[in-house]
């Protein structure tokens, strides 16, 4: 030995560990497969149902055929697939219900000898990536707080497991049963089992059943989809939250730039001009007086008459001085009142504005012409006061809520098509929390 | 340090100074060293087999050193409670100097380092799944399990004597919902109650990835 070094220690390699070991049913003498060797704890026979103790190799029955009515797994004991880069081979199936033993559900355990268990569930087509987490939320008013995610409470109830086969990293035992609490926050789904000793928590991810059934080549059809899941994404409100910043974010530069506009604007007075029209004879045109635009801009024209079922209108243009360019317009207003069997009731407004917008600099004068109703007899002719106002530089408000309409049509529908989502997923939910989210929703 | 198995005369190694109990390679011999020679508590019955992709020599990285698993403990709990089943505890010898311990158990991986300051460790007795325990001078942490634990097989080197059948309360505990642990969702903690008194032992859960292990056993099938 002397001068020559010792192999280092371990460096021995050891026989690799068996990949499965096979032994026969103490009860009816099938051939048992254990594939989580050292893992498990108990074995379902596939063929009789009898629990196996597979914590040492006297392979002592548990329990005996307790169950009645055999399920077939959709996944294969012992499919291997590859689900999130790595390969995860089923080897254990169970059906569990809810306490009205109506609604049952399928889990299936997943094992890799160096990554752990892994869960599949499957409830009404939808399916449920889980992984086991020592790590807790805080739970509180029904939230479920979770490594900076809130997930919200769906439902409280119990699971009970209705039949088993496989093995299993605890006793599994006839009937037994736990108390359960989901809280979503989709895709993910943050779940307790709490039985008489401890609480397990896990978190699942919703996963499409085409990833599913690629991943274990199953060559059956899925099962459909029933209803919204409660981990299930959907588009509209996975988009709502983004959606709603972005829509925040315009709304205030929105608001920023009419308060903005509003400041800037000069909102300058032109002309104010004021005249009685008779009401007996045709009205002859006016031309005002010459004034100022020192700078392109927008101008307002306010016609304004103290009409009472009634009507008058302004026919004008806007001349430049130097080069002729017009803008026509004509407004009017009128104003009607009285009563029927519904009441009273009114139509129309006393005053009208019209905003010219882009009126390049120069010097402007206005021609214009009252028109209104013409009686011929001077004693049934109503004269009327009437008042036009001109100014420029005013702040546009039909820019701003037109603005404010296109901004928000999108985000707007979005949230309705989510909100009926959501709707029919927390259709589902028995939260007391629930009444509060879903508006009261009563479709239970 | 070299010594020779007084049972088979095979050659047994120590990597760490600070290890006191060895299963000889060779004939399963449980010896324990003393200053110049090793004593033989009797021999070792074969380790259960299982599917643990770790072995005596697989090496791995933790933060900002590496390790070699230089031993393991395997641990059961009897039947007669509500669960029975195994798990392993593999000694770690740091390149820092350091020795801690990794858990193998259901599949979860947790990293412990023995810890000293035991203030407020209470008394087995008072210990309960679900109830918050202060460590450390005041950090939460929850118990998640209690178990009357049993070796059932050790290999390689060893702090302690784990004969076969060294009995001990292990408790597993982990951060506390809101707990006040910095930055730490995957905090761990292991109280280990035998006829030594208490160890307590502070470290995280990990995934298999974040070890980075190279020198692992080769499983058929896989």
């Amino acid at each position: 030995m002397a001068g020559e070094s010792p192999p280092p220690f371990g460096a021995k390699k050891p026989a690799p560990g068996p990949s499965v070991k096979t032994f026969s049913c103490p009860s009816c003498g099938a051939g048992v497969i254990l594939r989580a060797v050292g893992q498990s704890i108990s074995v379902v026979c596939g063929s009789c149902g009898s629990v196996i103790d597979v914590t040492n190799e006297n392979y002592q029955i548990l329990s005996s055929a307790f169950q009645k009515n055999k399920v077939i797994p959709l996944i294969p004991l012992g499919q291997k697939g590859k689900l999130r880069g790595e390969t995860w081979q089923v080897i254990g199936f169970m059906q569990r219900c809810d306490g009205s033993e109506l609604y049952s559900w399928r889990e299936y355990l997943l094992y890799n000898p160096f990554k752990g268990f892994r869960w599949l569930v499957e409830s009404d087509g939808h399916w449920n990536y889980v992984i086991m987490t020592k790590s807790k939320p805080t739970i509180q008013h029904g939230d479920a707080k979770f490594l900076g995610e809130t997930y919200k409470l769906f439902e409280k109830g119990t699971g009970k497991v209705t039949f088993v086969v496989g093995e299993f990293y605890w006793k599994v035992s006839a009937g037994e049963t736990v108390q359960v609490e989901d809280y979503v926050c989709p895709p993910r789904i943050l779940s307790s089992e709490s039985g008489d000793q401890e609480t397990v928590w896990s978190l699942g991810e919703y996963l499409d059943p085409g990833v599913i059934q690629a991943a274990f080549a199953i060559s059956q059809p899925m099962p459909g989809r029933i209803g919204i899941a409660p981990a299930q994404p959907v588009k509209s409100s996975l988009l709502l939250r983004p959606l709603a910043r972005y829509w925040a974010f315009f709304l205030v530069a929105l608001l920023a730039l009419q308060l903005l506009t509003v400041m800037l604007s000069s909102n300058e007075k032109l002309l104010h001009l004021s005249g009685v029209y008779t009401g007996n004879d045709v009205e002859k045109p006016k031309v005002t007086e010459s004034f100022q635009l020192r700078k392109g801009t927008n101008v307002e024209v306010t016609f304004q008459s103290p009409v009472n079922n009634n009507w008058l209108e302004l026919d004008a243009t806007l001349v430049n001085d130097s080069t002729g360019a017009q803008y026509n317009f004509e407004q009017g207003v009128e104003y009607y009142y009285g009563s029927d069997s519904d009441g009273s009731w009114s139509e129309g407004a006393q005053h009208q504005e019209n905003v010219i917008s882009s009126v390049t600099a120069g010097t402007y004068h206005l021609n214009y012409q009252i028109v209104g109703p013409i009686s011929v007899s001077a004693a049934t002719a109503k004269e009327q006061p009437y008042n036009i106002d001109v100014r420029r530089g005013v702040v546009s408000w039909s820019n701003f809520f037109l603005a404010l309409f296109l901004v928000s049509a999108f985000p707007v529908s979005v949230w309705w098509i989510s909100s009926r989502y959501e709707q029919r997923r927390w259709a589902d939910s028995n939260s007391e929390y629930n009444l509060v989210r879903s508006g009261g929703s009563d479709d239970d | 340090m070299e010594y020779t198995c007084p049972s088979c005369g095979a050659a047994v190694h120590f990597k760490s100074r600070a290890t006191v109990f060895s299963v000889c390679t060779y004939c399963k011999s449980m010896l324990v060293r003393h200053d110049l020679n090793l004593e033989s508590l009797g021999k070792m019955s074969e380790l259960l087999e299982d599917m643990s992709p770790l072995q005596v020599g697989t090496r791995g990285v933790f933060e900002r050193g590496s390790f070699e698993i230089i031993g393991r403990l395997k641990i059961g709990w009897p039947q007669g409670t509500l669960d029975g089943g195994t798990w392993n505890e593999w000694f770690l010898q740091l390149d820092d100097g350091r020795q801690g311990w990794l858990g193998e158990a259901q599949g979860f991986y947790m990293i412990s380092f023995p810890e000293e300051d035991r203030r407020g460790v209470p008394a087995v007795s008072e210990l309960v799944p679900g109830k918050n325990v202060l460590l450390l001078g005041g950090k939460t942490f929850v118990v998640d399990d209690i178990k009357q634990a049993q070796c059932i097989g050790s290999e390689g080197e060893l702090p302690f004597r784990a004969p076969q059948g060294r009995k001990n309360v292990s408790v597993d505990l982990s951060a506390a919902p809101g707990s006040n642990l910095s930055g730490t969702q995957n905090a761990f903690a292991s109280l280990d109650y035998s006829s030594d008194g208490v160890k307590l032992y502070v470290g995280k859960y990990l995934e298999f990835d974040d070890f980075k292990f190279t020198g692992l056993r080769e499983l058929d099938g896989w």
